[in-house]
């Protein structure tokens, strides 16, 4: 599975460049996505433009990194498609998530924050 | 309570009689009639999730040729999706090298839909029943499992599953004709 990070202040995009988060590849995405988190920074944004189909064992993965992010840190999605938005709505997962249209876009505003 | 999945209006899709009426020809000049989609698929599926996955694919292609819409494929995809990856998780306990058959039937405005193994039976001889905690929960509380069913139950109706002659059956159908 590959990723693309980008690390700008207190924000670290990973960029998913699969086209399917399934249960052919679920544990893998976790433990990748673990390791290129790492232990900061405080904001992970999980930009998932890329990713064209989602089923509950990567559903599950997504909320199993949460978890391990912790109270103190958070992860963050952007760029679902309408058929991953679907699965995170059905499930209610939308509401565990902050979801951003866009990953440039929030990259772009901290940017002139800082 | 499980909500009202009546279809909300069927989508005009190619009649294959109509289909069947135009000829093309060969380049030897014989008359020969396009082939004629089928309303009916059926698969054999090796149990691995990466062969889920390619089964997946070409259903979608086949579904989006016989006029299936995208919010309608969508649905059926993740539907089939869990259906599937339980197979090989659950009754197969993740062993590579069975088989299991799929079986689908598009009617004017559901999809008749058959997952057939010879794996283990279900726990209890019935599908789970697919219930998400109430939200909001503790960080720690949030479940990593157990959408699987939920999604099966939300866009799936008449779930029926039984267990004969070492053979788990699950049937369901799904409404087609999806506009959100």
């Amino acid at each position: 599975m590959e990723f693309e990070t980008t690390r700008q202040g207190g924000i670290l995009r990973i960029n998913v460049l699969a086209e399917r988060i399934d249960a052919a590849c679920a544990i893998e995405f976790k433990d990748r996505i673990r390791e290129l988190c790492g232990e900061e920074p405080p904001r992970v944004i999980l930009d998932m433009q890329r990713v064209d189909f989602l089923d509950s064992s990567g559903l599950g993965a997504v909320v199993a990194v949460m978890k391990i992010l912790g109270k103190d840190r958070s992860l963050e999605l952007a760029g679902l498609s309408t058929k991953v938005s679907k699965v995170f709505r059905l499930t209610r997962m939308d509401s565990v998530f902050k979801i951003h249209p866009s990953a440039a876009a929030v990259m772009k505003s901290n940017a002139s924050a800082a | 309570m499980k909500p009202d999945r009546a279809p909300r209006g069927v989508p005009s899709r190619k009649d294959p009689a109509d289909a069947a009426g135009s000829k093309s020809r060969t380049s030897d000049g014989r008359d020969t009639p396009p082939p004629q989609p089928a309303r009916s698929l059926s698969r054999s599926i090796e149990s691995t999730p990466r062969d889920v996955r390619r089964a997946l694919k070409t259903i979608s292609g086949e579904l989006a040729l016989q006029g299936i819409g995208e919010t309608d494929r969508e649905a059926i995809e993740v539907v089939l999706a869990e259906c599937m990856n339980n197979v090989v998780e659950h009754a197969f306990g993740e062993t590579p090298g069975r088989r299991f058959d799929l079986r689908l039937h598009i009617a004017d405005d559901q999809l008749f839909c058959r997952v057939e193994d010879r794996g283990k039976p279900m726990p209890g001889l019935a599908p789970p029943a697919g219930r998400l905690p109430d939200l909001p929960v503790r960080l720690e509380d949030l479940p990593e499992g157990g959408f699987g069913w939920f999604l099966i139950r939300e866009l799936t109706c008449d779930l029926r599953y039984c267990r004969r002659d070492d053979r788990n059956s699950l049937t369901f159908q799904i409404p087609l004709g999806r506009c959100d």
